[in-house]
């Protein structure tokens, strides 16, 4: 069991070594959702006065960095396989197991990390505030999981690599605008509400916009048990692809 | 199963889809010794050692490194071996130090700083252990990745083709920094097809081709089966000193190819002499020597030649 914890921290501290040098890349996932706030949910919030429309579009943009960066870092593990880097590891004395949790808590740890620096700053000009910690805490962990577990999956499942920039934005596009990440959900057509409806990251969106703005669409523990489930699905999935990728 | 040898397998056979990679593999590696798997690009080298390492199953046949099975005993296999791989693993984002410090960890080793210290003093990387790993020249790297393969002092280390890819300067370093591991009881398990190489490094070679072990012992006696090396005398009359080299004392076989006598011995540079005094009083215009080396043992073995892509002629 130490050994475990040991062999976790010890790839957590590699992810982190590799994302810390990548500073243009960390840097663009603050600026981009801090600038999409002021450029689009700024002049949008003059439409109309009725929802503190900039707020709720900061809480939704923090979960799309946190999406997109955890679907890339499911990629990385696929592109360490491929340059040949997990090679020695797998030799080594460590097990798989521990490989994907490190990976997992890296992305989890970053995202943390990204998600308070870019509150703190939307937070100057924003109403987003901590309203309920443990709520946005246990979505962005949900979300993390999952789509890390996701970016694993579709990595696994192409015969080129390189395709996976691509082939992501074509299943991610439609989770993100059918989630509720850019307008409330209730206000799409009832066919797009009712596929918002099957997508996890409604889910996720609407208990992290509970957490950071006090608002919600959904009840409180669908959010949680679909969260759940997902994160828990999902990485179960990845486990098994990892597995049978490594075995081919 | 004997304990003390380092590697053991018994008819080892891997198979993918289509393809047998080997049919029916027997080693036998002695602990400490440098042992050479010489063979064509496709002999199932790297397939037999990817098996050794527990990264690939048998598809039968069994496989022990130190008294170890590799499929069922994976746990107690793997802290004992090293490996050096033929395609790059190291992390090229992080510096060298860096890279040996993480697979430290894994290894669970105490006193990391020092140990990782003294792996990169060994293989002359100190200067530019902080150097991010993307700019080390090809040698640099190889070397690295050696330093890591030794980190946790294993018993037996895997070198699958390491000098493919180098230039020759880098080539003849790598070959020295291996030389000093001889002597420190480390077990030393190389793929290659260069028989340069092989012929260099190894106390023992096995002959891979196709699959299966072609021929097996130390170069000395491979290149000996071969029915030893070639000395060619050029004389005005071939046909009078024939006789006088076959019944001359060490001479194996003579024969005349165009005006020249061919003679094998069991190892011209000593016998050259005698050779020469048998028939000198004929008048020799000229003498060259070949002596046998691992390249005719392969062509001996396999009935093929290998170029210097690793290829089959």
């Amino acid at each position: 069991m130490t050994a475990f914890v040991s062999d976790v921290v010890t790839i957590l501290h590699r992810e982190l070594m590799r994302y810390g040098r990548d500073r243009v890349y960390l840097l663009g996932q603050i600026l981009f959702p801090v600038l999409a706030v002021v450029f689009i949910g700024m002049p949008a919030g003059r439409l109309g006065e009725s929802v503190d429309y900039v707020s709720f579009l900061a809480s939704g943009l923090l979960m799309l960095t946190v999406t997109s960066g955890a679907i890339g870092g499911g990629y990385t593990l696929i592109e360490d396989v491929q340059r040949g880097f997990l090679r020695p590891i797998l030799v080594a004395p460590v097990s798989r197991t521990s490989i994907v949790v490190g990976k997992i808590l890296a992305r989890l740890l970053l995202s943390f990390l990204l998600v308070v620096v870019m509150g703190l700053t939307l937070a100057t000009f924003t109403s987003i505030h901590l309203a309920h910690p443990v709520m946005a805490l246990a979505a962005l962990t949900a979300l993390t999981f999952g789509f890390v577990a996701l970016g694993i999956v579709i990595a696994t499942s192409l015969r080129r690599t390189e395709t996976f920039r691509t082939v992501a934005v074509f299943v991610t596009l439609p989770l993100y605008f059918m989630s509720g990440m850019f307008f409330p959900i209730e206000n799409l057509p009832e066919v797009m509400y009712a596929l918002a409806l099957l997508n996890p990251l409604t889910y996720g969106v609407d208990l992290f916009r509970y957490g950071t703005t006090d608002l919600h669409e959904l009840p409180l523990w669908a959010n949680g048990a679909v969260l759940l489930a997902f994160a828990t699905l999902m990485t179960a999935l990845a486990a098994r692809a990892f597995e049978r990728r490594l075995a081919g | 199963m004997s304990e003390t040898l380092a590697v053991e397998t018994q008819d080892l056979v891997k198979h993918y889809r289509d393809v047998q990679a080997l049919r029916g593999v027997d080693l036998r590696i002695e602990s400490g010794c440098f042992f050479g798997l010489l063979g064509p690009n496709g002999a199932g080298k790297t397939t037999a050692v990817s098996i050794l390492c527990t990264l690939l199953r048998p598809s039968s046949g069994e496989a022990r490194v130190f008294g170890n099975d590799v499929v069922h005993q994976r746990a107690a296999v793997r802290p004992v071996l090293g490996i050096v791989f033929q395609d790059p693993s190291l992390d090229t984002e992080l510096t060298g130090r860096e890279n040996l410090d993480i697979h430290a960890r894994l290894y669970h080793m105490t006193g990391r700083k020092a140990q990782v210290e003294r792996a990169l003093e060994r293989m002359d990387l100190n200067r530019d252990a902080d150097r991010r790993v993307g700019t080390l020249s090809g040698g640099m790297r190889r070397r690295l990745e050696i330093a890591r393969g030794l980190l946790h002092n294993p018993k037996v280390l895997f070198l699958d083709e390491p000098s493919l890819g180098l230039d020759v300067h880098a080539r003849r370093s790598l070959w020295e920094h291996l030389e000093q591991l001889r002597g420190g009881g480390l077990t030393l398990v190389l793929t290659t097809h260069a028989m340069d190489e092989a012929a260099r490094l190894c106390d023992r070679v096995a002959i891979l081709n196709e699959g299966r072990v072609a021929a097996n012992g130390t170069p000395r006696e491979l290149c000996e089966a071969v029915g030893g090396d070639h000395i060619e005398l050029e004389l005005d009359r071939p046909q009078d000193a024939l006789p006088l080299l076959r019944s001359a004392a060490n001479v194996r076989d003579a024969w005349i190819e165009g005006r020249a006598v061919i003679v094998t011995v069991q190892h011209a540079p000593t016998q050259l002499v005698s050779v020469i005094e048998a028939v000198k009083h004929l008048g020799i215009r000229a003498v060259r020597m070949r002596e046998v080396n691992l390249e005719d043992a392969f062509v001996h073995a396999t009935g093929h030649k290998i170029n210097a892509e690793g290829n089959l002629e």
